[in-house]
C-alpha cells in the first residue's frame, strides 16, 4: 500500500513538474513589443513571477479547473516570419505568380506550459479539455470559426536578386497559470496563453544576393 | 408498465421536437447589405481574381454557395466586365445594422477570358451583378473599382526595391497615409518620374510632396512628422510633382482622401516617368497592404440593403 501511494505522488509530481512548451506560430516571430513595458509573454516569466502566480491558485477544488490571469488583452505589436523569399540565382528575369493568403486560425493563437494540453482539432487549436471554455470566458473571447482571404500577386525578380515578404502587424496577448483539481487533489497546472492578430501589414522588399 | 409506456412517448416526442427544430428549412429570404467602396485591381492574366464585400444575414444561404451563381457581372450602366466566380469565402467579421447581424463574405472572381492589354476601366457607382442558377439576379451596389489590364514590371527602365503603405489615424479611423517605395533606375542615365497613381478612386499620390528618406520609417508613423512635426489632414489637396531618379532612392510619397477618408488597403501602383524623350507608366500588381478593414458605416460609404427572394 505504501508503494503504491510513493507512486501516485511520484506520478502527480513528475506531472506538476514537467515544463515543456506546446508552442504556436507566434513564438517564431522575429520580434514581439508590448505596448506597455511591464507585460511580457509567458515564455519570459520569471520562475519566481511564476510561483507568485501560482500562489493565487492556492485554495483546492473538487473538480474542475482555478484560472488566474495574468495578462488580459494586451497590446502588441510584432515582426513575423519572413512570409515569403524568392531567389533569381540565374541569368534571366523570371516572374512569379505569389498567392498570399491569411487564415484566422494563424489569427488566434495558443501555447502552454507544464501539464497544460493543447490540441489540434482540424485546423482549430485549443486547450485541453475544460480549460479552452474557461480561458475564453475569462479574456472574452468567442470566436473560433476558420476563415480564409487569399489573393494573388504578380512580381518580376530580376537576376541575381532576390525578394522577400515581410509580415508586421498588431496582436492581443492574455496569459496567466491555471491548475486543475481532481477529488481536491491537483493533476495538472502550468501557464497558458493566447496570441490574437487583430491587423497585418505587409512589405515587399526586392535585395541583391550577396 | 404505464409508467414506463408514458416515459418513452414522452422520450420520443422530445428527441422528435428537437429534430424538427434542428431540421429547420433555410429561410426562403435572404438579408444582404453591400457598401460603396473603392477598388482598385490590376489584372495580369487570366487566373487573376478582384473581390467584392457582401454581408448576408443567413450563413446557409444560397447566395454564399458558389455552386448557385450561374453568372456575374461588373457593371455602372455605361461599362460592362463579365465575371467568371472563383470563390466566396467568410471572413470571420460580422456587421450589426437594424438589430440583424450580418456575417461578411469576400466574393472573388476572375476575368477569364478577356484580355485586353494596356486598358483602363472605371467603374463609378457599379453594381455586382449575381444571376443565380433559379433565374433570379441580384444587382448589388459596390462604388467604383479601377481595373487594369496588363504586366507587372514593365518596362523595364526602372523597378521598386522596398514597398510598404504608412497607416495613421485620423478622427478615430485608421487610414492609409502614404507610400514608402524604393526607387531605381535601370537605364544607367537616370529616368523622371513625373505621376505616382494609385489606381483607387478617391484616394491620389501627391508627388509633389516627396520625401528622401535616409531609414524606413515605421510604419505608422504621423504623417506631420515627416514634414517637421507639423500637423497634416489626409484631406488636404495633392501636389503634382516630380522625381528625378539618377540611381534610385527609398522616398516616402504621402496620399490624399478626397472629400471622406477612404478604407483601401490593397491597390495597384501605376508610376509614370519619361525617359530619354518618351514616355511610359510601371506598374505594380494591385498589393494587399494591410488587412481589409472589417464592413464598417465609420468610413462614409453608402450601404445598400437588399432582400432576395429564393
Amino acid at each position: 500500500m505504501k508503494k503504491a501511494m510513493v507512486i501516485a505522488v511520484l506520478a502527480v509530481v513528475a506531472v506538476l513538474a514537467s515544463r515543456s512548451v506546446a508552442a504556436d506560430t507566434y513564438q517564431t516571430y522575429q520580434e514581439i513589443v508590448f505596448a506597455e513595458e511591464d507585460e511580457r509573454l509567458l515564455q519570459d516569466f520569471a520562475e519566481e513571477d511564476y510561483a507568485d502566480y501560482m500562489t493565487h491558485l492556492a485554495g483546492k477544488k473538487m473538480f474542475g479547473w482555478k484560472v488566474f490571469v495574468v495578462t488580459k488583452g494586451a497590446e502588441v505589436e510584432f515582426v513575423s516570419e519572413t512570409k515569403l523569399k524568392i531567389f533569381n540565382n540565374g541569368f534571366s528575369t523570371i516572374k512569379h505568380d505569389i498567392t498570399l493568403e491569411s487564415k484566422l486560425e494563424t489569427k488566434f493563437q495558443i501555447s502552454a506550459t507544464g501539464s497544460i494540453g493543447v490540441k489540434a482539432k482540424g485546423d482549430v487549436k485549443k486547450f485541453d479539455g475544460a480549460l479552452d471554455a474557461s480561458i475564453k470566458t475569462e479574456i472574452g473571447y468567442s470566436k473560433s470559426e476558420v476563415t480564409s482571404e487569399r489573393y494573388e500577386f504578380n512580381i518580376i525578380v530580376d537576376p541575381g536578386t532576390y525578394v522577400t515578404i515581410v509580415m508586421r502587424g498588431k496582436g492581443l496577448v492574455s496569459n496567466g497559470v491555471a491548475k486543475n483539481f481532481f477529488f481536491w487533489i491537483a493533476t495538472k497546472q502550468g501557464g497558458w496563453e493566447t496570441f490574437t492578430v487583430t491587423t497585418e501589414y505587409y512589405e515587399i522588399i526586392k535585395e541583391k544576393i550577396g | 408498465m404505464k409508467k414506463i409506456v408514458f416515459a418513452v412517448l414522452a422520450l420520443y416526442f422530445a428527441a422528435a421536437g428537437v429534430l424538427l427544430l434542428l431540421d429547420e428549412p433555410a429561410a426562403e429570404t435572404v438579408r444582404i447589405l453591400s457598401i460603396e467602396s473603392e477598388s482598385s485591381f490590376l489584372i495580369t492574366d487570366a487566373a487573376d481574381r478582384l473581390s467584392f464585400t457582401l454581408c448576408l444575414d443567413d450563413p446557409d444561404a444560397f447566395v454564399a454557395d458558389l455552386g448557385a451563381i450561374a453568372s456575374a457581372a461588373l457593371d455602372d450602366g455605361e461599362t460592362i466586365l463579365a465575371l467568371t466566380p472563383a470563390e466566396i469565402a467568410a471572413t470571420g467579421h460580422s456587421f450589426v445594422r437594424d438589430g440583424v447581424t450580418y456575417d461578411e463574405y469576400r466574393y472573388s472572381f476572375t476575368t477569364d477570358g478577356i484580355s485586353s492589354d494596356g486598358v483602363r476601366l472605371a467603374f463609378r457607382d457599379a453594381s455586382l451583378v449575381l444571376r443565380f442558377a433559379d433565374g433570379s439576379t441580384g444587382a448589388y451596389a459596390v462604388g467604383d473599382a479601377d481595373i487594369v489590364f496588363g504586366a507587372p514590371g514593365e518596362p523595364r527602365h526602372l523597378d521598386f526595391t522596398r514597398l510598404y503603405a504608412v497607416f495613421n489615424v485620423e478622427a478615430g479611423r485608421e487610414a492609409i497615409a502614404g507610400i514608402v517605395i524604393g526607387l531605381e533606375a535601370k537605364t544607367g542615365t537616370g529616368v523622371t518620374v513625373t505621376d505616382i497613381d494609385v489606381g483607387c478612386p478617391g484616394i491620389a499620390a501627391s508627388v509633389g510632396e516627396v520625401v528622401v528618406l535616409a531609414d524606413a520609417p515605421p510604419a505608422d508613423q504621423p504623417i506631420g512628422s515627416f514634414y517637421g512635426g507639423t500637423t497634416r489632414s489626409l484631406l488636404a489637396a495633392a501636389e503634382p510633382g516630380e522625381i528625378v531618379l539618377l540611381d534610385g532612392g527609398l522616398y516616402f510619397i504621402p496620399v490624399v482622401h478626397d472629400g471622406r477618408i477612404r478604407s483601401a488597403t490593397r491597390f495597384m501602383i501605376l508610376i509614370s516617368y519619361e525617359y530619354e524623350g518618351g514616355r511610359a507608366t510601371f506598374a505594380i500588381d494591385d498589393f494587399s497592404f494591410r488587412t481589409p478593414f472589417p464592413f464598417s458605416e465609420e468610413y462614409g460609404g453608402e450601404i445598400h440593403g437588399y432582400e432576395h427572394r429564393r
